[in-house]
């Protein structure tokens, strides 16, 4: 399987309530090759994500309406969307504990201001060990 | 007559009569008593009778009389007598009362010295127990007027003290709570196990923090009771009784509900400024780096993108001189320039700056201006802020082809001018009213597009109430749009010339 088509299977939900933000990753994330889904709060998200589960979630903390965190909690609280990786993007004003870390399936917290390209790198490499251990539970299956 | 004279006179007349008595029984007894019958020898009897009575008295008046005037002296002496009074000088007596007089006055002599030492005594317990009653008041005086809650409970942890902060908190009833158990007092059963184990611990001297929760019943709005809980640090010490035993716990309750709140609040300001100031510095950051890796392919893309960034950083400059302004005018620091600001003027001044934006919406600005409304008494460039901000907003929230009225009036009774901007937007959710003004608060339904950085209303407050001492409001129900409004107090400056 070459990269390319490897990224093109995967989508990525971005949750922000800054058309900037929105704008700026989905087009860093469209031009890398995947498939971007964008949604402005925490409500519109969580329906995306029922409708049709992407492979990764980059999601604001601040939202109005459904916070980040919010979000997250619902959705692991959901067990067909209980695995699907999730980076948090917070403004460090905002201190999210360990608890709430460990609530949703939160991989990643990235403090704004952001680099795009340090985004993509972890977007790699996130979608890159959930699909080995996606590969190691069929595995168990099998034996 | 004094009682030593007439002492003397009735000792010499019974001496007298018991001289003639003796003197007849003794002629009696001799046997010549058959010459009695001749009344030329009673009389002569008599006689000799009376006249050693009156040898007797004779003798004995001036031994009366210098006894009376030596009791005389002495009662003088005792009843006169004080600190520094010479001793009676016994010489002057006769001689032989000199050694009775001489012991006499060394013993009211010794006497009076007792009397001055225990006098000085007494002074001196007197100003002891002045200065301890004067020192207790005091202390009860600062007891009683701390906010702190101070309760004195003793070894078997009987309440022996409670000042007016603690009766108060503690719904203690002042006369019938005094000695009695505290678990029967205290309806707070966390505290009461504080205080026995600290009692318990009898480590004398040392302090111990601990927080409680006191639960608290006040009346909200409509009169009904509310149950809320209020934290306290609860400082505990034992105290020393004088024989090197517990003599108790002292408990100091210190209200730490609005320092939390307080710390909150700071904290929550925090979070938002940070997050306010870190959203366009986010895309300032992320844009410039996109152009860096060329992820914009196109001309048209690149434009966009440097449009973003002036705009994002117009938004940051923006927001760090709404923040600054906003500190200075808290901090007192900010002096405002009254002046007569025409009112024309000041409107052409606040359209020529929105204008553009309101076109490009397509909205129609009225303007309603009271002809006798010629000026308004305030500072120029802060009161156009003011306005600028509110019309800002309402273009902002206006629907494309809408309408937005400026009007400018003169209420006549509270001596203000009036100048209010209607909107025909969604208007403002009834929860959101009270709120609109605080920094940083954000109405959740808020179209994202139409949002500013949160400061621009706490700002026109700020500007409207602290530096104008004017008034500041909104009117709103949801789906009829909004109006704010602001009146500022005119005839200050004639006012302030007259005096």
């Amino acid at each position: 399987m070459s990269d390319m088509t490897n990224r093109i299977q995967h989508r990525i939900l971005i949750v922000d309530d800054e058309t900037h933000i929105l704008q700026v990753l989905s087009l860093k994330l469209r031009n890398a090759g995947y498939e971007v889904q964008t949604a402005m709060d925490g409500e519109e998200a969580l329906e995306l994500v029922n409708n049709n589960p992407p492979h990764l979630i980059i999601t604001d903390y601040q939202m109005p309406i459904l916070t980040g965190l919010e979000l997250c909690q619902k959705l692991a609280a959901q067990e067909e969307t209980a695995l699907i990786p999730i980076l948090m993007l917070t403004a460090r004003g905002y201190s999210l504990s360990d608890n709430d870390l460990e609530i949703g399936n939160i991989k990643h917290v990235v403090h704004k201001p952001f680099s795009p390209r340090a985004i993509l790198a972890m977007v790699e490499a996130m979608l890159a060990k959930s699909a080995s251990s996606r590969t190691d539970i069929i595995a168990d299956k099998a034996a | 007559m004094r009682a030593g004279k007439i002492a003397s006179l009735l000792l010499a007349g019974l001496l007298g009569t018991v001289s003639a008595v003796v003197a007849v029984l003794a002629l009696h007894y001799q046997g010549i008593h058959e010459r009695l019958h001749k009344t030329s020898e009673l009389f002569e009897i008599v006689m000799i009778a009376l006249i050693l009575s009156l040898t007797i008295l004779l003798i004995l008046f001036p031994v009366g009389a210098s006894v009376d005037r030596a009791v005389k002296r002495l009662q003088k002496n005792i009843e006169g007598g004080g600190p520094g009074k010479p001793i009676p000088d016994s010489r002057s007596e006769p001689r032989w009362l000199q050694p009775l007089m001489g012991a006499f006055a060394a013993a009211v002599d010794r006497f009076q010295e007792e009397r001055l030492a225990l006098r000085n005594e007494l002074q001196d317990v007197r100003i002891r127990h002045d200065k301890d009653e004067s020192r207790r008041r005091h202390s009860e005086a600062v007891l009683h007027v701390l906010h702190d809650a101070v309760i004195v409970t003793d070894a078997n942890n009987h309440l022996t003290m409670a000042n007016e902060a603690a009766v108060g908190l503690l719904e203690l009833d002042p006369e019938r709570s005094l000695h009695r158990p505290i678990d029967e007092v205290i309806g707070i059963p966390e505290l009461c196990m504080m205080i026995r184990d600290t009692c318990n611990a009898g480590e004398i001297g040392v302090l111990h923090h601990e927080e409680v929760q006191v639960p608290l019943i006040s009346s909200d709005r409509s009169g009904g009771a509310v149950s809320t809980t209020s934290i306290h640090d609860a400082c505990l010490i034992c105290v020393e009784h004088p024989n090197d035993i517990v003599g108790g716990v002292v408990t100091i309750l210190h209200d730490m509900t609005k320092e939390r709140e307080f710390i909150e609040l700071k904290t929550d300001f925090i979070s938002k400024a940070s997050h306010e100031l870190h959203t366009p510095l986010s895309s300032i950051q992320a844009y410039i780096e996109m152009l860096i890796d060329g992820e914009a392919n196109n001309d048209a893309s690149r434009q966009e993108f440097y449009r973003i960034i002036f705009e994002e950083a117009d938004r940051l400059g923006r927001l760090i001189e709404n923040l600054l302004n906003i500190s200075r005018i808290e901090a007192g620091m900010t002096q405002i320039q009254l002046e007569h600001v025409k009112v024309s003027a000041l409107v052409d001044r606040v359209l020529a700056a929105q204008m553009s934006a309101a076109n490009e919406k397509n909205i129609t600005i009225d303007i309603r201006l009271q002809k006798k409304v010629d000026h308004l008494e305030a500072d120029r460039d802060m009161i156009s802020q003011v306005l600028l901000n509110l019309l800002d907003n309402a273009i902002k929230h206006t629907p494309d082809g809408g309408r937005i009225e400026l009007r400018i009036e003169e209420d006549v009774e509270t001596r203000r001018t009036r100048v209010s901007v209607v909107d025909n937007g969604p208007g403002i959710p009834k929860q959101a009213l009270t709120r609109i003004f605080e920094k940083f608060y954000r109405i959740d339904t808020d179209n994202p597009e139409s949002r500013g950085g949160g400061l621009g209303l706490t700002l026109c407050k700020h500007i409207v109430e602290t530096l104008h001492q004017g008034t500041i409001g909104v009117e709103s129900e949801p789906g009829q749009g909004a109006r704010f409004w602001f009146s500022i107090p005119h005839h200050r400056l004639e006012e302030r010339a007259a005096a």
